[in-house]
């Protein structure tokens, strides 16, 4: 065998061996890459629905918010006040959210909470409470004297908000509550109760209230498929004539110090869709850690098979250059 | 030809190992976010505050002036007028110029109403009649006709904020002007200035300036409160005809309205 039979079986060997390992890599890296899109249904219009995973979620279609009755009803005389009805009905009600945040490929993930039309960021103040009610006739009852939001006997208010997923892929989403009174040692018979769209009631019943300080343990989470949303109703009320000499001594005290209620709503929305998956991050941490040394070495190989492209390539050229001297060698002699 | 196609599959093959990469690297991007809202609401301010100060009656009176006035206001002072068994009493001539006096203070942050009631409502008093023992003569036969309800006891209610209200009337009126000031009061309103210091006072005048126009109806009934036998003999029913005691209770309430 001459020396360039050699050089040519060695040259296709070599081809050989390069050709197999890129094809090894991308068939792996594709295999793999479908096994995680498959956690994602498609609906008939070929959207992410995870209706499949949360089949009470309600589609998420752009029109009104679901409606507030803030009358903040005090009940007939004598009697205890009203919670101000439930809030909204109806599905999809409300305008998405531009915000849009993408990610590196994985669809574009977007949540939003918010409240009588405003959205919530970070320490947002709502409406839970007011600075001043109305009764049924109407009239102002109770009113803050510098703008502050009170509560006194017979004020109640029902406050509605929606967590809503914009985005096109599903969420995982928690809600947690904080609920106090200050200062410590104090108590006031407010209470409240609270329920989500579906029913499902996360503190008290129809007829089941609990003090307010409850609300400190109301928790929620769930999935959300994608242009999907919960929303949710907080009642509360301060019961006009249960201990009048009580509500007398608050209302007194109240002269001097400040005797305040104080609600916090949390929310927390991740990409991650396991609906058997823990969510609820509070830290921002981007990077799935499952899988690490599988994701590892698919990244690896597909590095190397990067590498060894442009290896193969720039021998190949070597090669090529070295039988065009070997040919011309032979043409003169 | 054969370059050119190895090339080519060569630069595929890159290619898909760009996408597919690509895409796993997408896989490690995990999207977060958090939102939080909330609200606080402090106790409606109340404080509303009722005081009430003085006595109307006393068990014993003291000389000032031309009149005679509680010996409580004048420790020490010689006493013109004493209750014989501790009860509190009235006479011609005594009177009660400090009286009592009632106030409501606070500015509550809810509307509330006052209400002003006035149980146990008593009025010294004799019914108009004719042919009544005239007890100031001595003589079995005289008698005298009394024209008119005769009420000894006048009464003066005044406000710092809506000035007299009664002025020298009966304890009728006094739960009548009192009756007027019930009312509904928004939030934030100052009741100091709306209903001001309310005080009432009393006073038997001794002889109406010297002419004595009372003097037999006082002395009439100071002879039934002695139980003195009346000349020429009457049949008066207590309550009806006549009637030896004032009193009055004044309740001053305010409450939230709902």
């Amino acid at each position: 065998m001459s020396n360039r039979q050699k050089q040519q079986k060695q040259k296709r060997g070599l081809l050989f061996w390069f050709v197999f390992l890129l094809t090894v890599s991308v068939i792996a890296t594709s295999i793999l890459t479908i096994m995680l899109m498959n956690k994602y249904y498609f609906d008939a219009s070929g959207a992410i629905d995870i209706s499949q995973n949360n089949p009470n979620a309600q589609q998420y279609t752009p029109s009104t918010d679901p409606q507030q009755n803030n009358n903040g009803g005090n009940g007939s005389s004598g009697g205890n006040g009203n919670n101000g009805g439930n809030g909204g009905e109806g599905a999809g009600q409300g305008t998405p959210s531009t915000t849009t945040t993408t990610t590196n490929g994985g669809g574009n993930p977007s949540f939003e909470a918010s409240s009588d039309g405003a959205i919530w960021s970070t320490n947002t103040k709502v409406d839970i409470f007011k600075s001043s009610y109305i009764n049924k006739l109407e009239q102002i009852t109770a009113q803050s004297h510098n703008g502050d939001k009170i509560i006194a006997p017979g004020t109640s208010n029902s406050f509605v908000f929606k967590l809503a997923n914009t985005g096109d892929v599903p969420l995982s989403f928690e809600l947690d509550i904080d609920a106090y009174i200050t200062p410590e040692g104090y108590n006031i018979p407010v209470k409240a109760r609270m329920q989500r769209y579906d029913s499902k009631w996360l503190l008290g019943g129809d007829n089941q209230w609990h003090d307010v300080p409850q609300l400190d343990n109301v928790a929620d989470s769930g999935t959300m498929g994608a242009g999907k949303y919960f929303y949710y109703t907080l009642d509360w009320e301060w019961p006009f004539e249960i201990d009048d000499e009580y509500d007398t001594y608050l209302g007194n005290q109240a002269v001097d110090e400040d005797i305040s209620i104080t609600i916090v709503i949390k929310t927390y929305a991740t990409g991650d869709a396991d609906p058997n998956k823990e969510a609820g991050i509070t830290i921002p941490d981007t990077g799935d850690s499952s899988s690490l040394v599988l994701w590892g070495t698919m990244a690896a190989l597909s590095l190397v098979a990067c590498v060894g492209i442009i290896i193969f390539i720039i021998l190949l050229k070597r090669h090529e250059e070295e039988e065009e001297n070997s040919a011309l060698e032979e043409t003169a002699t | 030809m054969k370059k050119n196609k190895m090339m080519r599959l060569a630069s595929g093959l890159l290619v898909a190992v760009l996408i597919t990469t690509s895409t796993i690297s997408g896989t490690f991007a995990k999207y977060v976010t958090e939102a939080e809202a909330g609200d606080t609401a402090r106790v409606a301010k109340f404080g509303v505050v009722v005081t009430a100060n003085g006595t109307l009656f006393d068990t014993t009176y003291v000389e000032e002036a031309e009149d005679n006035v509680p010996g409580t206001q004048k420790p020490g002072a010689a006493i013109t007028v004493e209750s014989s068994n501790g009860d509190n009493l009235v006479a011609p001539g005594t009177k009660n110029e400090e009286g009592i006096t009632f106030a409501i203070t606070g500015t509550p942050e809810v509307d509330v109403n006052v209400a002003v009631t006035v149980d146990n409502v008593k009025d010294i008093f004799l019914a108009q009649k004719t042919g009544l023992p005239n007890m100031t003569t001595g003589l079995d036969t005289d008698t005298f006709d009394n024209g008119a309800d005769y009420y000894p006891v006048k009464y003066t209610l005044t406000s710092t904020v809506l000035g007299t209200m009664v002025n020298g009337g009966t304890m009728a009126d006094v739960e009548t002007a009192l009756a007027a000031i019930n009312n509904t009061y928004e939030a934030n309103t100052n009741l100091a200035t709306e209903v001001g210091t309310l005080k009432l006072t009393w006073a038997w005048d001794f002889d109406d300036a010297g002419a004595g126009t009372y003097d037999k109806q006082d002395t009439l009934l100071g002879d039934l409160a002695a139980g003195t036998t009346l000349t020429p003999a009457t049949t008066l029913t207590a309550g009806t005809d006549y009637s030896l005691n004032t009193e009055v209770k004044i309740n001053i309430t305010v409450t939230q309205v709902d």
